[in-house]
C-alpha cells in the first residue's frame, strides 16, 4: 500500500464525512432507510437544513403551482415574443419572502400565550389578503400573456408585472414592520 | 408500494409537477429518498443487463457500479449548472436544482431498466468488445437525454443568455459522465481479461477514446501506454 | 418579426437596473474571490509537481482579478474622455456584479474540477477551459450591463450616439481585458 493517501482518498474521505454530518443533523427526521439515502447523496438533503429563516409560508406551495403555471406559459414558443424580463423573478422572490414572513408571524402568534395579538393578527391577515389577491392577478396575467401573444400589445404584460412587483414589494415592507 | 408505482408514473408522465414541489421541504424529504431508490433499482437492474455480457460475477461489479455512473456526474455537475443558471440570471434555488438532478437520474435510470431487454438481445448475440462499450455508450445516451430535458424544463424562465447556461452545463455534465465512466470501468469485461471491479486510476479518458476509436477500426499500429499523472493521485496498491 | 422584443424591453425592471449597478456587498466580493481561489487550488492539487501547482494556484484570480483591475482604470478613463453620461460608480458597480457573477460561476465549477484533479491529469487543461468559458461569460455580462448603464442615463434624445459610442468603447474594452487576461496567463505559465 501507498503510506500516503491519494488525493481521490482525501476526496472521498471528505465526502463520507460530510455525509455523516449530513445525516446527523438530520437525525430524528428520516427514516433509515432515508437516511442511508442521505450519507449516500447528501448534496440533494442539503435544502432540509435550511434554518428557521428558510421555511416556506403558508402559502408556499400555491405560490409554487402559480408561477411554475405561468413559466409554462412563457416556455411556450408562440409566448417568446412576449417581454418578461427578470420580473417574473423578482416578484416570485418579493411573494415568497412576504410569505416567509407571514409563516414568521404564525409562529409568533402560535407562542404568543395570553397577550393581546389583535394588532399582528390584523396585520397578517391584511398581508396574506393581499398576497393571495396578487397571486390570483398573477393567475390573470396568463391570460393576458395569451392575449399579448394573439394581438401583440406586449407593453401591456410588462406595465402589469411591474405593477405586481410593486405591490408585493410593499406587502413585504408591511409585513415587516409588523412582523 | 403503489405510491413508488404512482411516483414511477409520475417521473415517466409529468417530472416538472414533481420539481414544481421543491420549495416544500417536507415534500422535498418525502420525495427525495424515493426518487434515489428508484434511481439506483433501475440502474442496477441496467448494470445487470451490461454485466450480462461477460456473466458470472461482472453481473455483481457492474450492478454496483452503474448507480454511480449516474450518481457522481450529477452531483459534480448540479454546482455548476446552478452557478452557470445564476450567472444568466435565472434565480434557482438549490433545492429545485437537486430535485431536478434527482428526477432526472431517476427518469433515466427507469428509462435505462426499460430499455434493458433490447441491450440484452444485443448481447446475446455476442458482439465484440468494442462494439459492446459502444452500444452501452449510445445506449446510456439515448435514455441519458430525456432525463436531461427534465433538468432544462425545470429551470425557471427568464434570464439573459440561457442557451450559454444551457450549454455549459451539458459541457460539464458531458465531462464528468465521460471520466466517471472511465473511473468505474470495466462495465463490459473483456473476454479474455481478468474480471476486476475497479482498474487502475490511469490516463483519462480522452486520451483512451482515440485508442479504442482506432481498436475498434482495427488500427493497432500505435500502442496505448497509460501513466499516472498528477502529485496526489497515487492510489493503495500501486 | 412585427412583434420583436426590442433590447430594451428586455432589460431589467428599474429597481433591478438599480441593484444591478450599485457595489456589491463584501460577502458577495469575498465569495467570487474564493471561488477563483478554490478553483485555482483545485486544479493545483492535479498538477505533477509542486513547481507546477504553485504557479497554476494563483492563476484563476489572478487571470481574472487581475485583468479587471488592469483594464477597469482604462474604460472608465474611456468613457469620460468620449463624453458619456453614466455616472462612474454605476459603471464599477456593474464590473464589480461581473466579477462577483463570474467568481459564483468559478466556485460551482470548483467540484467538478477536483474530481478531475482527483482521477486525471486534465485539471490544468480544464482550468484554462474553465476561465476561458468564464471569461466570455463575465465579458458578456459587462457588455450588456454598461451599455444598458449608458442607455438609461443622459439625456434620451442623444441616447443612438451615446449608445454606439459605449458600444464601441466596451468592445475595444473587452478586447484589450482578453489580451491582458492571456498575457498573464501566459506569464504564469512561464512563457
Amino acid at each position: 500500500m501507498s503510506p500516503e493517501p491519494g488525493l481521490l482518498e482525501l476526496v472521498g474521505l471528505a465526502y463520507v464525512v460530510a455525509g455523516g454530518v449530513v445525516v446527523w443533523r438530520l437525525r430524528g427526521r428520516l427514516g433509515w432507510a432515508a437516511g442511508v439515502g442521505a450519507f449516500a447523496a447528501w448534496p440533494v438533503f442539503l435544502p432540509l437544513l435550511g434554518g428557521p429563516s428558510e421555511r416556506p409560508g403558508p402559502h408556499a406551495t400555491r405560490i409554487g403551482e402559480v408561477f411554475a403555471a405561468l413559466e409554462r406559459t412563457l416556455a411556450d414558443p408562440a409566448a417568446e415574443e412576449v417581454p418578461w424580463s427578470a420580473d417574473l423573478g423578482g416578484l416570485r422572490t418579493a411573494l415568497s419572502r412576504a410569505d416567509e414572513r407571514i409563516g414568521l408571524v404564525d409562529r409568533l402568534l402560535a407562542d404568543a400565550g395570553p397577550t393581546d395579538t389583535t394588532p399582528l393578527r390584523s396585520a397578517r391577515e391584511a398581508a396574506a389578503g393581499e398576497l393571495l389577491a396578487v397571486l390570483d392577478e398573477v393567475v390573470q396575467l396568463r391570460l393576458q400573456i395569451g392575449l399579448a401573444a394573439l394581438h401583440g400589445n406586449a407593453a401591456s404584460v410588462r406595465e402589469r408585472l411591474s405593477e405586481l412587483l410593486a405591490r408585493a414589494e410593499a406587502i413585504d415592507e408591511v409585513s415587516g414592520l409588523h412582523g | 408500494m403503489t405510491s413508488i408505482f404512482s411516483l414511477v408514473a409520475r417521473v415517466l408522465r409529468d417530472p416538472i409537477a414533481i420539481v414544481d414541489r421543491s420549495e416544500d421541504p417536507d415534500a422535498l424529504q418525502e420525495l427525495a429518498p424515493r426518487l434515489l431508490g428508484i434511481a439506483v433499482v433501475g440502474c442496477m437492474i441496467f448494470g445487470t443487463v451490461v454485466g450480462s455480457s461477460r456473466g458470472g460475477i461482472q453481473l455483481v461489479y457492474a450492478a454496483v457500479k452503474m448507480p454511480l455512473l449516474l450518481w457522481i456526474p450529477v452531483a459534480l455537475a448540479l454546482p455548476a449548472a446552478r452557478a452557470l443558471w445564476m450567472a444568466c440570471e435565472v434565480e434557482v434555488p438549490w433545492s429545485r436544482v437537486a430535485l431536478a438532478g434527482l428526477v432526472a437520474m431517476a427518469r433515466t435510470a427507469i428509462l435505462a431498466a426499460a430499455a434493458g431487454p433490447v441491450l440484452w438481445l444485443y448481447y446475446s448475440l455476442s458482439p465484440g468488445y468494442h462494439v459492446s462499450v459502444l452500444a452501452l455508450a449510445a445506449a446510456l445516451a439515448a435514455v441519458g437525454l430525456p432525463g436531461l430535458g427534465v433538468v432544462a424544463r425545470a429551470m425557471p424562465a427568464g434570464g439573459k443568455r440561457r442557451w450559454l447556461a444551457m450549454a455549459g452545463s451539458l459541457v460539464v455534465l458531458g465531462l464528468c459522465v465521460a471520466q466517471t465512466g472511465w473511473l468505474l470501468r470495466p462495465f463490459v469485461a473483456r473476454p479474455a481479461g481478468e474480471v476486476t471491479f475497479l482498474r487502475p486510476i490511469e490516463e483519462d479518458v480522452f486520451s483512451s477514446l482515440g485508442a479504442t476509436t482506432r481498436s475498434a477500426v482495427g488500427d493497432y499500429s500505435q500502442e496505448w501506454e497509460p501513466e499516472t499523472r498528477g502529485m496526489l493521485q497515487q492510489r493503495g496498491g500501486r | 418579426m412585427e412583434h420583436a422584443v426590442p433590447a430594451v424591453a428586455l432589460a431589467p425592471a428599474p429597481a433591478e437596473e438599480d441593484a444591478a449597478r450599485a457595489l456589491p456587498d463584501a460577502a458577495t466580493v469575498g465569495r467570487a474571490v474564493l471561488g477563483f481561489g478554490l478553483l485555482g487550488l483545485c486544479a493545483a492539487l492535479g498538477s505533477a509537481d509542486i513547481a507546477g501547482a504553485s504557479r497554476i494556484l494563483p492563476a484563476a484570480l489572478v487571470v481574472d482579478l487581475g485583468a479587471l483591475v488592469l483594464t477597469g482604470p482604462a474604460l472608465l478613463v474611456g468613457h469620460q474622455y468620449l463624453g458619456l453620461d453614466a455616472p462612474v460608480p454605476s459603471l464599477a458597480g456593474v464590473l464589480a456584479h461581473a466579477f462577483c457573477r463570474a467568481g459564483a460561476v468559478a466556485l460551482g465549477l470548483c467540484p467538478a474540477l477536483l474530481f478531475f484533479a482527483a482521477t486525471s491529469g486534465l485539471a490544468p487543461g480544464l482550468l484554462v477551459l474553465s476561465l476561458a468559458g468564464i471569461a466570455f461569460m463575465g465579458l458578456s455580462d459587462a457588455f450588456t450591463g454598461l451599455r444598458a448603464a449608458e442607455v438609461a442615463a443622459g439625456d434620451p434624445k442623444s441616447r443612438v450616439v451615446r449608445d454606439a459610442k459605449m458600444q464601441l468603447l466596451v468592445v475595444g474594452w473587452m478586447v484589450l481585458t482578453a489580451l491582458v487576461g492571456l498575457r498573464l496567463g501566459f506569464h504564469l505559465a512561464g512563457m
